[in-house]
């Protein structure tokens, strides 16, 4: 059997089985990434959901060669951009006082107290406090041990801010949690 | 390997505090931020082909719509029926004379969830879309002979019973991208629509988000028969088609 006519140009991009690969080798990283950027884990994985979704029918346009997780990360980042969205528009039309109350009472609980359950609240406290891109720096650097680059590129910001992201919100967590540490330890 | 040097200065002492810090910092951090086990398994539980595909009524539908060349849509029948594989849901693509939507059956897509079932439903749209289908001219109630718990036992893997009365009253079964593993059931009650979906628990429990607006004026009743999960969306403030089904 001879061909007839010219051969169509090979599809750029992954085939599904490439595109599910290599995106389940980088899932923990791009939870971490939307635990970051959302600022809290329980969304996390809805939003992962949702951007591999997204990405897969996006798959051909992925051009071989490049970065999967800096380009998955642009997805994840898209769809933590809309949940906060979505979030800033429910905190506005929030006022029903028994919510209003458990904000309060969020708020006290992070007051100093002994033991280790008030490092975790300093530090979830802190962690609010920090801006998205410090917390997603600090969070990919400490729990997954990402290089400066390799955070860099999944955050499309240069090394060097990230690198300054991380050591800003380390210094500044340590002064957050130092009062409780120094009162957790016996 | 060498042992770490005690502090013999006060700045050794201040790193060796910070080290104590940072290191009680990352140990809260891995507290608060444990990765769920379920994101080792998203690739393949997404992954579209892998579990849900298409259902070959909405793919033959699909094909011929985009097509719109008479020999493509033939080409693809013709490659659809014989050499496909079995389907889950016994019923297949509705014939064009098809008299009523009974005959056109749910759930847009089968099996186990895939690509598209993540997206939350809205309830209130669903509701509208389905009161819609139900009062176009083409509907009509499903009878004793539709055999519709045994369309849904077929689908869904888990024995349903139907109450006699339940004949000559509801209408579908219907299909929704709304909410597509879900097989819908509609009925009129005291002047107003009432709409049952069907689905896997499984499937809701991992898949599906349901939304409601609170100014939506419809109530939300569910019941779980086994693994089967219906949910009632209905103006009425109690269930009217829940009781049908045992």
């Amino acid at each position: 059997m001879t061909p007839s006519g010219p051969r169509p140009a090979p599809r750029p991009g992954l085939s599904a089985e490439e595109f599910s690969a290599r995106f389940q080798a980088g899932a923990r990283v791009l939870w971490t990434l939307a635990a970051g950027l959302l600022g809290d884990p329980a969304e996390a994985e809805d939003v992962c959901q949702e951007a591999f979704l997204a990405a897969y029918a996006r798959r051909a346009d992925f051009e071989p060669g490049t970065d999967f997780l800096a380009w998955m990360g642009r997805f994840v980042r898209n769809v933590s951009a809309n949940e906060l969205r979505k979030r800033a528009r429910r905190r506005t039309l929030r006022t029903d006082p028994v919510l209003l109350d458990q904000d309060e009472a969020l708020g006290a609980s992070v007051e100093p107290g002994p033991g280790p359950q008030q490092l975790d609240e300093r530090l979830l406290a802190g962690l609010r406090e920090l801006g998205e891109v410090p917390r997603t720096c600090f969070l990919l650097r400490t729990l997954r041990e990402l290089s400066h680059a390799e955070i860099a590129a999944l955050l499309s910001i240069p090394e060097g801010t990230a690198m300054s992201h991380f050591h800003r919100a380390r210094l500044f967590l340590r002064a957050r949690l130092d009062p409780a540490f120094h009162g957790a330890k016996p | 390997m060498n042992e770490p040097e005690l502090p013999n200065h006060p700045h050794d002492a201040d790193a060796l505090d910070r080290d104590a810090l940072d290191s009680a910092i990352e140990q809260a951090l891995r507290r608060q931020f444990p990765v769920p086990p379920s994101v080792d398994t998203l690739a393949a539980r997404l992954r579209p082909g892998g579990g849900a595909r298409r259902a070959p009524w909405l793919v033959l539908a699909t094909a011929a719509a985009v097509a719109g060349v008479v020999g493509a849509a033939a080409w693809l029948r013709s490659e659809a029926t014989p050499s496909a594989p079995a389907p889950e849901v016994v019923e297949q693509a509705p014939s064009e004379a098809a008299p009523s939507f009974c005959r056109l059956v749910g759930p847009v897509l089968e099996g186990l969830p895939g690509l598209g079932a993540l997206q939350s439903p809205d309830l209130a749209r669903l509701y509208r879309d389905m009161d819609a289908c139900q009062e176009s001219s083409e509907s009509t109630a499903c009878g004793a002979d539709d055999d519709l718990a045994q369309r849904l036992s077929t689908t869904y893997g888990q024995s349903l019973a139907l109450r006699p009365e339940a004949a000559g009253r509801l209408h579908g079964p219907f299909g929704s991208e709304e909410w597509p593993t879900a097989t819908i059931v509609t009925a009129r009650t005291d002047g107003e629509t009432a709409v049952l979906v069907a689905d896997r628990g499984t499937t809701l429990e991992c898949c599906v988000r349901m939304r409601l607006a609170e100014d939506s004026g419809l109530q939300l009743f569910t019941l779980e028969v086994g693994d089967l999960f219906l949910a009632e969306i209905s103006p009425h403030s109690e269930p009217r088609l829940l009781a049908y089904f045992e």
